[in-house]
Parts: structure tokens; C-alpha cells; sequence
């Protein structure tokens, strides 16, 4: 660590790392109540606890991207962070209001919730994803502008990156992106319309700038491999990330009452996105191939080579599967979307977080580089626990949707929703026994922390 | 100094003979559209031309000529893979 | 980058990035060329009488402006091999000039559509018609954006006859521009 300000991302990641906890455990209660329709019933019911896991995980991988801005901005500015007190000051306000958020999931059935928080004033509520009240969306709109005014005061005055910029313009591309989650037009149509450019235009535009630059981050950081050549690969993959992304949203228009066109525009263009995902394959093998040096911190390595591989096949190939508008006329909104969305945010958005957590924890901790040997063998182990039972839910999740659309959809007589659900229970309770393995993979993950040992220094070159 | 020159030189002259002869390609593609001539045989000439016209690009303005095959190939397949399955699409919407 | 005659160069001009992203390119309007062509060839009645409502000449006259840009970023290439960097610069004006051209060409042919009400809803053909050349439009206008910054660092000075690497991944994704268009003019505008 260079900078001082640089250590206020360990609250961050550290509170990434307690909510993704709670994820996977909502996560393992709602894989229960699929087979298991009462489980915890009435005091958690299915919705609210699926409610729950998809918002933890973007608030935690909120918090990831936040603690990944305020350890690399510093470094890359070349200048400490502009206000370090604005950023834990933020860091409790968002923690605060999300774990409010939550309990009020939790505590009160959803309607009263919206009532006590005054949904009637500005009805945002009732939309997946975006269930939060809409006085908690008032406060991450505030935490986000207060974040992006400290990262752009920082970079502004410091050293201007292609590194930095590119983080910056995604920052602040995600923060535009989520006002559209004040617009609650009354016609359906709309609605879903302008809700996906918040959806979409996160997972499949903006975030990828950022996860695009945090990986150059780490690249350029643990291969000695010249900045200049990491840059270019960047802007490549960004600018092909753009030209599929953005058109791409179109493959969330094929059912929904959009006009035609949006089935040639979204099969065409969504079907070249897996193109930046492979490109970011190649930039992470070639990088690591070229390097200069041999890294002490090989865990963070890992993490960055396993970020390439599965966010291509989960983003990539598993999204690609079921975006041709043909195709998707039979998987739309079955078990497939489920196995695609599982592995790309894992592939993706969880294992980029985990890549900078994974570089930057060693010497915010220590002020070394690297962990312990023995730290960085229980961590590697947590890496194939999570990557391989990611792999199994994924796996797993796929037979069902073929399954699923099989009989419920393509099959000459077609059974009804519950009873196609009852002939795919044993993917379900494979898909729960995985889920218990990643836990374990979790559970270790975290045991690295712990493990002591000498902590390692840089290698000599 | 005067090696590249020349060898530049050799380079430009090519190219704006090139350039000439895309510009009236282009403008006999033009007055085929203009008359409105339509079926096999204009199909399979203006597509003929296509190919040539981006063959000359990728050759000459690219700058592939000087370069290996495993490079110039890419294009080259590029070229024939398009043009002759639009080609084929137009055969197929022909006699259907 | 000196090579003579009859040894060919391993990598083709420019910086071999800008040659990854130039085939995915390539590739993307390939696949939408193949898709039109398909799709054609099940409506070919509507696709022939929709075509007599596209402005021919000003395809042509785009297909010519965009050639001529091409020769000229060729000759700003040339120039800058040869160490002439003032030259160069006035190459990549001019080239991005008629870039401007391309633009202007295309917008007035856009709003006369657009003004006809016509729209991607109107019919197969107008959705391809618009959205490939919308999309190759933006295409043009991201071309002019890097042959601009070329232009502003070879004004500073920043290439010559050894280091001239930027002005030759400019002048290629530039060619790959016009190289789209080429296909796109007979495709869309002509043939039937």
C-alpha cells in the first residue's frame, strides 16, 4: 500500500465479504424451498428471501467495486484519496441503510413496508431487483454522487490513467443507469422497457467497464507487463463491449409488447457480446504469459485467470445459449436464465471483487504483497470449492431448464408449470447439495484470513 | 532516406490507380441501380465487382499485399465468405 | 517497419489490437449483410419495392466520398513514412473532411426517411436499411474521433518516419469503414 487513504476499502471488503455470506445463505433457503415449498413458511416466504439474495449480492459487489475504486484510484492518481472521511462516513451511511433495507424485507410484509416508507409518493417499488423503498434508492443515489465526487475529485487533480478514466466512466455510467429506477411508467411495456436499461445496462455495459479496469489493474500490477500494452488491449475490449452491449439490451425485448425489429436487433448484436468476454480471456492468459515477474501473491492471479475463463463461459457462452430470439421463444424466463445468471455474476462481478480483494487484502493487512504460503494454498482451495460447485449449480440448472422447457413447452402435450417443477426436483436437490459445497467454499475462503503465517515479500527479479 | 522514399512511392502510385478504378466501379454499380436491371447474371456481376472492389481495399489501401498470407487470408476468406453466401440468399430469392 | 519488396511483413500495419477489434468488426457486419441477404430472399417483393424508396445517388455519392478518404488516409500514411509530418496532417484533414461529407450525406438521406415516416417498424427491409446504416453511421463518426486524435498527436510532433505506428491503426480501422460500406452500398441500394 503506497497511500495511506488506500485502507479505508478494507471496511468495504470486508463488509462485501459479511453480505455475501448472507447471500449464499438466503441463497441455500430459497434452493430449499423449491423442493421444500413450506420451509421457513410464513416467516420467510420464497419471494421475500429471493428478494433478499439477488439484493445482497449487487450491494455487496456495490460494496466490492467501492472498496476496488478507493484502493486503486489513490494508487493509479498517484495522490492520496481526496476525502478519506467522506468515504467512511458513506461506507456507514450505505451500510446502515442497506441493512435496514433488508431487515425491512425481513421484519414486515412488502406491502407495509412501502406504506411506512412512503411509496405513495413516488411509487419505485414492486420491480425485481429494484425492490428497495424508494427512500433507500434516495440514499444510494446520494452515497453514489457523494462516491463519485470524491473518485472524480481524486482523479481529476492526480494522475490521469486509462486505468482511472475507464473506472471513472463506469462509476459514473452506473450511477446515471440506476436513476432509471425512479421511472415507473403505468403501461407495463414502458416500464419493463426503461427498467432494463438499469438491469442490462449495469450487468452488460457499465459493470464491465469496471470489471475491464480492475482487472488491467491487477494485471498490470502483478505482470510487470508494460502499461502501455495492457491500456490498448483495454480500450479494445470497452469499445467492443459498447458497440454489443448497448444494442444488445434488445434481447430483453423479444416478449414483451416492444416492436419487432428488436428480435433481429437483439439476437444480432447480443449474440456478439461473448466477443469482449473472450477478448478479456485472451488480454488476462496473453498478460499473465508476458509477465515480467512471478508475482508473490499467486492467489490473486488465480483469481484474476479464473475471472477471464468463467466470465466468458458464464456471461459469454451460457448467455449466448438462450439469446437468439428463436431459441429463447421456448427458455425465456425458465431454469436456463437461472443457470446463465448464477454463473455469469459469479464468473464475472463475484470473482473480479474477490480478484482485488485477493491483491489488495495482503498489504492493507500487512503491508506486504502477499499472503502466507499457507494462507494462499486455503485460499486457492476456497477458489476451486466456490469456481467448481458454481460450475455443478450451473451445470445442474441447465438440465432442469432443458428439462423444464421440454415438458412444460415444447413437448406435443405440455404440462402445467407445477407439475414440469415436480418432474425436475432431483436437479433441484443436486443443485441444493452443490450449493452446500460452495458455502464450504465460502466458509474457507474466509478461514484464509485467518491462517497466520509469515506473510510474503516481493520476489527478487 | 531515399530507399523508403522510393519504396513509398511505389506504394502510392498502385493506390491511386486503385482509387480510380473504385470510383467508377462504383459509379457502374450506381447506373445499375439506376435502370433498375435486375437477376442472375447482374447479381453475380455486381457482387463480382464487390469482392474485387474489397479485395483492392484490404490489398493495396490496408497495405496487405506486403504482409504474410497468414494475414492477408483472413480477409480474402472474409470477402468470399460474404459475397458469395449474399450471393446464394440472391439465387435462393430468385428462383423462389 | 522497413521491409523490401519481396520479404512480406509478419503483422499487418498498425497496431495489432486495433487488427483484433477491425475482424470483430468485420464480423458483426458480416452477420448483419448475411441476415439482410436471408431475410430478403423470403420477401423478395417487399425488399424490391422498399429498395425504389432508398436515395441511390446518395449511396453512390457516400460510396465515393468514402473512397476517396481512404486514398486520402493512404496518402497521409505515405507521408509520414517519409518523415513529411505537415503533410500528413493536411492527408488527415482532408480525410476527415470528407468524413464530415459522409455525415452531412447521410443525415439529409436519414431525415427525408424519417420525415417520410418511415421507421424500423415499417417493414424487414427498413429495419435493416436503418439499422445498419445507423450503425455503420456511428462507425464513420467513431473513425473520425480517432483520426482526430492521430491528427492532434502528429500536429505535437508525436510521429515521424521511425514512429508512425498510431497513424497507421487509424488509416486501418478507417479502411475497414469504407471496406463495410463497399458491401453495403450494392447490398442494400442495388441489387435485386
Amino acid at each position: 500500500m503506497q497511500y495511506q487513504s488506500q485502507s479505508v476499502s478494507k471496511l468495504y471488503f470486508i463488509a462485501a465479504i459479511g453480505l455475501f455470506v448472507g447471500q449464499i445463505l438466503f441463497g441455500l433457503i430459497i434452493g430449499l424451498q423449491y423442493v421444500m415449498g413450506d420451509f421457513l413458511f410464513p416467516e420467510i416466504p420464497f419471494n421475500v428471501a429471493r428478494m433478499v439474495h439477488t439484493n445482497l449480492l449487487i450491494v455487496w459487489l456495490l460494496f466490492g467495486f467501492m472498496g476496488a475504486a478507493y484502493y486503486m484510484v489513490p494508487e493509479e492518481s498517484e495522490r492520496e484519496l481526496f476525502s478519506p472521511k467522506l468515504a467512511v462516513a458513506l461506507f456507514w451511511i450505505f451500510l446502515v441503510a442497506g441493512a435496514l433495507t433488508i431487515l425491512g424485507y425481513l421484519l414486515v410484509p412488502y406491502a407495509t413496508l412501502a406504506k411506512m416508507t412512503g411509496n405513495d409518493l413516488l411509487p419505485t417499488m414492486g420491480r425485481e431487483f429494484l425492490e428497495q423503498p424508494t427512500i433507500t434508492k434516495l440514499g444510494i443515489v446520494v452515497v453514489a454522487l457523494g462516491f463519485l465526487y470524491n473518485i472524480g475529485m481524486t482523479i481529476l487533480t492526480g494522475r490521469k490513467t486509462v486505468v482511472n478514466i475507464v473506472m471513472l466512466t463506469g462509476l459514473v455510467g452506473l450511477a446515471v443507469f440506476f436513476l432509471f429506477s425512479f421511472y415507473n411508467p403505468a403501461n407495463l411495456v414502458l416500464d419493463k422497457y426503461y427498467w432494463w436499461w438499469t438491469v442490462h445496462l449495469w450487468v452488460e455495459g457499465v459493470w464491465e467497464l469496471i470489471l475491464g479496469s480492475i482487472l488491467a489493474f491487477v494485471l498490470i500490477k502483478t505482470t510487470g507487463v508494460d502499461r502501455e500494452v495492457i491500456e490498448k488491449w483495454l480500450y479494445i475490449i470497452i469499445a467492443m463491449t459498447l458497440i454489443t452491449g448497448i444494442i444488445g439490451t434488445g434481447h430483453h425485448y423479444y416478449w414483451i409488447g416492444t416492436p419487432e425489429y428488436w428480435q433481429i436487433l437483439g439476437s444480432v448484436f447480443s449474440a456478439l457480446e461473448p466477443i469482449p468476454f473472450f477478448m478479456m480471456t485472451l488480454f488476462a492468459f496473453n498478460m499473465v504469459n508476458k509477465r515480467r515477474k512471478d508475482h508473490p501473491n499467486k492467489a490473486a492471479v488465480l483469481w484474476a485467470m479464473g475471472t477471464g475463463v468463467m466470465a466468458f463461459l458464464g456471461a459469454g457462452l451460457w448467455g449466448f445459449i438462450h439469446t437468439l430470439a428463436p431459441v429463447n421463444y421456448f427458455t425465456h424466463g425458465t431454469q436456463i436464465t437461472a443457470a446463465h445468471g448464477h454463473m455469469a455474476f459469479y464468473g464475472a462481478y463475484v470473482m473480479i471483487v474477490l480478484t482485488m480483494i485477493s491483491y489488495a487484502m495482503p498489504h492493507l493487512r500487512h503491508g506486504k504483497p502477499a499472503n502466507s504460503e499457507k494462507a494462499q494454498v486455503i485460499e486457492m482451495w476456497s477458489f476451486w470449492l466456490m469456481t467448481v460447485a458454481i460450475v455443478f449449480i450451473t451445470l445442474l440448472l441447465t438440465g432442469a431448464g432443458i428439462l423444464q422447457v421440454w415438458l412444460q413447452r415444447a413437448a406435443e402435450d405440455p404440462m402445467p408449470f407445477m407439475v414440469a417443477q415436480e418432474k425436475i426436483a432431483f436437479f433441484y436437490w443436486a443443485r441444493e447439495a452443490v450449493g452446500v459445497i460452495f458455502l464450504v467454499g465460502l466458509v474457507v475462503y474466509i478461514a484464509s484470513f485467518f491462517a497466520g503465517g509469515e506473510p510474503k515479500e516481493e520476489a527478487s527479479s | 532516406m531515399s530507399d523508403t522514399s522510393s519504396e513509398v512511392r511505389r506504394w502510392i502510385r498502385p493506390c491511386t490507380v486503385i482509387w480510380l478504378v473504385l470510383m467508377a466501379l462504383t459509379l457502374v454499380t450506381l447506373g445499375i441501380g439506376k435502370l433498375g436491371l435486375s437477376g442472375t447474371g447482374v447479381v453475380a456481376f455486381i457482387m463480382t465487382t464487390t469482392f474485387i472492389k474489397g479485395q483492392m481495399v484490404a490489398d493495396y489501401f490496408m497495405g496487405l499485399k506486403q504482409v504474410r498470407w497468414s494475414f492477408r487470408i483472413i480477409t480474402l476468406l472474409y470477402m468470399v465468405i460474404v459475397c458469395g453466401l449474399i450471393l446464394v440468399a440472391y439465387m435462393v430469392g430468385l428462383n423462389g | 517497419m522497413t521491409h523490401t519488396a519481396n520479404e512480406k511483413a509478419a503483422l499487418p500495419p498498425g497496431d495489432l489490437a486495433i487488427w483484433f477489434f477491425i475482424y470483430a468488426e468485420l464480423l458483426v457486419f458480416g452477420i448483419l449483410f448475411l441476415l439482410y441477404a436471408f431475410a430478403r430472399s423470403n420477401n423478395v417483393e417487399l425488399f424490391n419495392s422498399s429498395q425504389d424508396l432508398v436515395d441511390r445517388t446518395s449511396g453512390a455519392a457516400n460510396t465515393l466520398v468514402l473512397i476517396t478518404s481512404s486514398y486520402f488516409v493512404v496518402r497521409a500514411v505515405a507521408a509520414i513514412r517519409e518523415g513529411k509530418v505537415q503533410l500528413c496532417s493536411r492527408w488527415l484533414l482532408a480525410t476527415i473532411g470528407m468524413g464530415g461529407v459522409f455525415v452531412v450525406i447521410k443525415l439529409v438521406e436519414f431525415h427525408a426517411k424519417f420525415s417520410a415516416g418511415i421507421s424500423l417498424s415499417t417493414n424487414t427491409f427498413f429495419t435493416y436499411y436503418l439499422s445498419m446504416t445507423a450503425f455503420h453511421f456511428m462507425h464513420v463518426l467513431l473513425g473520425m474521433v480517432i483520426l482526430a486524435a492521430v491528427y492532434l498527436k502528429n500536429r505535437k510532433g508525436g510521429y515521424s518516419a521511425a514512429e508512425h505506428r498510431g497513424v497507421e491503426t487509424g488509416a486501418s480501422y478507417w479502411h475497414m469503414v469504407d471496406l463495410v460500406w463497399i458491401i453495403l452500398f450494392p447490398l442494400v441500394y442495388v441489387m435485386r
